[in-house]
């Protein structure tokens, strides 16, 4: 295979005096004018460090990150645990062969260590892993885009012109959740745990502002968003003034809860939403102020999520198997096996066509329709307020390849998308009815990034990670 | 699936599992699998099972299972998708009808399924309101059984050979109980009040109980997790005190008990830290009847004593909601 491009990873639309969009592909972001099309500024991640310790003892840190890493860490993708049990097996026979010799214990561990340490040495160092921006999220009234970097785990706040760093926090773990509320940056990690960074109001006297821990999950937070007891458009009608409105911060996880929590105090659980059977992935809450959740179930859940209650399911099995033919459905399937080599371990008798539903981003254009992702598929479901509240589906919008970023400005819906002779980033307009997309670069020059051919399965890991949020994903389940 | 040799040839002898001083996932994996690897140990437990359930109380030896369990990583559990669709007639048959499913609900609409419906016990009337969280071979459960008769005590335990022995002991229990002889108390209850379920209590508690549901919670000593990274792996944590404060009634209180005084400061800092809960006054403790059981009649409780450890106790009441 040869080289391929590489897609945007995230977009986000700034609707600032100058209106932009920033595009992240894999370690850099473009801020990118929306009216000239013209890049001008750019931002690449640093590398990161090499965790914890000095660089003289890497060697080791390594063989021991991958022994007793992270269980937490470990899980999201997976990719530890297999390589785990085993070290474990052989770490098993080795003691109890030495314990069969009856040899008094200090001898025993000194053997245990040299052999640890052989086997240590043994092992090449890892390449050095690239450092992925993870999200975009632009603070339009302060100037500011905040970008959270996934290998150094870090926030930061940068000047939305020129995106010059202006604040940055190291974060305790990989951040999987951003959101914002006026004054402060919340972030969720693979850990669970959800976290509030204050929006400095001065940048130049700015000191010790720390993470809030606010709440916290034992599982993956895919997913966090804020909400009101009432929607903001019924906010400036009460009398009463903000005094009355409920803040809560709404988040998901890999075992399929979605969790109401009071803001700010996240001491006092709302309540839970519990329906879903797989885990959920993407949260919105819509202009009446209901929720709308998606992840790896075949359905979109609407809730009335005040009260725990799922008002519908939207089916999305149907419109996705009626997006493709037969030879496009084969086609796909490969494709999506490909995107992670434990999907790719075969069967017998596998299917043929096995298109997995996993929702990668859901929102809302124009108050008019509710647009959702899925991890692989190569277009967005449209579903359409209907007069009752409820959602129906109303089309797609076809892409040139998988779509892997989205973000919407007004009724126009931007995206981005993984192939090779389509646009890289495109956009199609809702009011207009346009179910074909526009080439957002349209002749102007746009440099971009390829992968190399080597590199191409471990960007694909890196872009394509829904699927493995699955429960049993590669065939590994402790126990039993 | 392809253990070597030498394992074999070692663990039929009853030595405990070689010690592994990295998180769980691994060895418990072989733990788990190890039946099969093992063939007369596994034949003798299910000799014992199948001819002995009855009314004998089933035996430690055949249940053995490591002391730890990674609470982060995938089991295969059994849980339900919220708490409106359990079916908790498998744990407390008296107390609970079957629920239909949705499926047979049409046709067999007439068939409700009669479980033992001999007492006098109104059917789907009662909740659970006692868990024992990690209540390991079940001692607690068992003495507070016929301390509170008219409520449903759950105990939850994330080891399977441990869940195991603990439902075989309700079994054996109940059995004694509904075959009364000459001569024998009458336990009251008759142990139809306590089940155990197998499962994951840090994840998955919001799927077995609504909000306020519980009126007494306990952690009885708890996996230490002394490492500071391990830390998050701890029963308590301020981040879970927010979901048992959610399931716990305002009143309802959270006892735990350590013989490690490290876990014991640790339990009782966050807990005092959290704004939902108020440490009981040292009169009102001793005086609570489940901390004289949690005390005296936990397994673990009892190792303690035999060693002449100490005992660590701490319990504390969950107040009202803000408003």
């Amino acid at each position: 295979m040869a080289s391929r491009r590489h897609p945007a990873q995230a977009i986000a639309f700034a609707s600032s005096d100058s209106p932009k969009l920033f595009i992240a592909i894999a370690e850099t972001v473009y801020a990118i004018s929306a009216t000239t099309h013209e890049t001008v500024a750019t931002w690449k991640a640093p590398p990161a460090p090499i965790q914890g310790k000095p660089q003289s003892q890497a060697l080791e840190v390594v063989g021991k990150a991958e022994e007793d890493g992270d269980a937490a860490e470990a899980l999201p993708t997976g990719s530890e645990e297999v390589p785990a049990t085993v070290t474990a097996t052989e770490e098993n026979t080795e003691s109890t062969d030495v314990a069969m010799e009856d040899s008094p214990p200090s001898t025993r561990n000194q053997k245990k260590s040299e052999k640890r340490k052989a086997k240590n040495a043994a092992k090449p160092p890892p390449p050095p892993q690239p450092n992925y921006i993870g999200q975009l999220v632009p603070i339009v009234d302060r100037n500011l885009l905040a970008i959270t970097t996934l290998e150094d785990k870090t926030l930061r706040l940068h000047n939305i012109d020129t995106l010059e760093v202006v604040k940055e926090w190291v974060l305790h773990k990989r951040p999987s959740a951003i959101t914002l509320t006026p004054s402060t940056i919340i972030v969720g990690d693979k850990f669970g745990d959800v976290f509030s960074y204050e929006i400095p109001t001065s940048l130049e006297t700015e000191e010790g502002n720390e993470g809030k821990l606010l709440l916290g999950h034992v599982s993956l937070l895919t997913t966090v968003t804020t909400a009101t007891s009432l929607p903001p458009s019924q906010q400036n009608a009460q009398n009463g003034g903000s005094g009355d409105i409920k803040r809560y911060i709404i988040t998901a996880d890999r075992d399929e809860h979605i969790r109401i929590t009071n803001y700010p105090l996240t001491h006092v659980i709302h309540g839970f939403c519990l329906g879903h059977t797989a885990f959920v992935n993407r949260l919105l809450i819509t202009k009446d102020n209901l929720l709308v959740s998606g992840g790896g179930d075949d359905w979109l859940g609407l809730w009335n999520w005040k009260e725990g209650k799922l008002l519908q399911k939207m089916d999305m099995r149907t419109p996705v198997d009626s997006l493709l033919g037969l030879e496009d459905a084969k086609a796909l399937t490969e494709k999506l096996r490909g995107y992670n080599k434990k999907r790719k371990r075969r069967e017998e008798g596998e299917p043929e066509v096995d298109i997995t539903i996993a929702v990668t981003d859901i929102l809302e254009v124009d108050n008019r329709e509710v647009i959702v992702i899925l991890e692989g598929i190569p277009a967005m479901l449209r579903y359409k307020y209907t007069a009752d509240s409820k959602l129906e589906y109303a089309g797609y919008i076809k892409a040139a390849g998988s779509i892997t970023s989205l973000a919407v400005e007004g009724s126009r819906v931007y995206f981005g998308a993984d192939s090779e002779e389509g646009a890289l980033v495109s956009y199609a307009d809702i009011a207009d009815g346009e179910t074909t997309a526009t080439d957002f670069f349209d002749g102007k020059e746009f440099e971009g990034q390829t992968v190399e051919a080597v590199e191409i399965d471990a960007v694909n890991e890196r872009l394509y990670t829904a699927e493995a949020f699955r429960k049993g994903f590669g065939g590994f389940m402790e126990d039993d | 699936m392809c253990r070597p040799k030498t394992f074999l040839s070692t663990s039929t002898t009853t030595r405990r599992p070689p010690f592994h001083p990295h998180n769980c996932i691994p060895t418990s994996t072989i733990m788990a699998s190890s039946p099969v690897q093992n063939p007369v140990k596994r034949q003798k437990r299910i000799d014992f099972r199948r001819t002995e359930q009855q009314e004998a109380l089933p035996q430690k030896r055949f249940y053995r299972q490591r002391a730890h369990a990674n609470p982060f990583s995938d089991h295969r559990l059994d849980y339900p998708i919220s708490p409106q669709d359990m079916d908790w007639s498998d744990y407390f048959p008296a107390y609970f009808s079957k629920k239909r499913k949705l499926d047979d609900a049409a046709d067999s609409s007439e068939e409700v399924i009669e479980v033992q419906t001999t007492s006098d016990i109104k059917l789907d009337t009662k909740k659970v309101e006692i868990a024992d969280i990690g209540c390991g071979f079940g001692g607690l459960l068992i003495s507070l059984a016929p301390t509170f008769p008219e409520t449903l005590i759950l105990g939850m335990e994330i080891r399977m050979q441990v869940t195991a022995y603990v439902q075989d002991r309700i079994t054996a229990l109940r059995n004694q109980c509904s075959t009364k002889k000459e001569g024998q108390e009458v336990v009251p209850g008759g142990y139809q009040n306590i089940g155990i379920i197998r499962g994951n209590a840090m994840k998955f508690l919001p799927n077995f109980f609504e909000k306020h549901q519980l009126s007494k919670m306990f952690f009885c000593f708890p996996d230490p997790h002394f490492k500071a990274r391990k830390h998050k792996a701890r029963i308590i944590s301020p981040t879970l005190l927010a979901e048992y404060a959610y399931i716990l009634r305002p009143g309802g209180i959270i006892y735990t008990i350590t013989d490690v005084e490290d876990l014991h400061l640790w339990m009782a800092k966050h807990l005092d830290d959290h704004p939902m809960f108020e440490r009981l006054p040292e009169e009102e403790q001793e005086e609570d009847v489940c901390v004289k059981i949690m005390r005296t009649d936990t397994e673990e409780g009892k190792k303690v004593a035999r060693n002449q450890g100490s005992k660590w106790v701490a319990c504390f009441r969950r107040v009202e909601d803000p408003v």
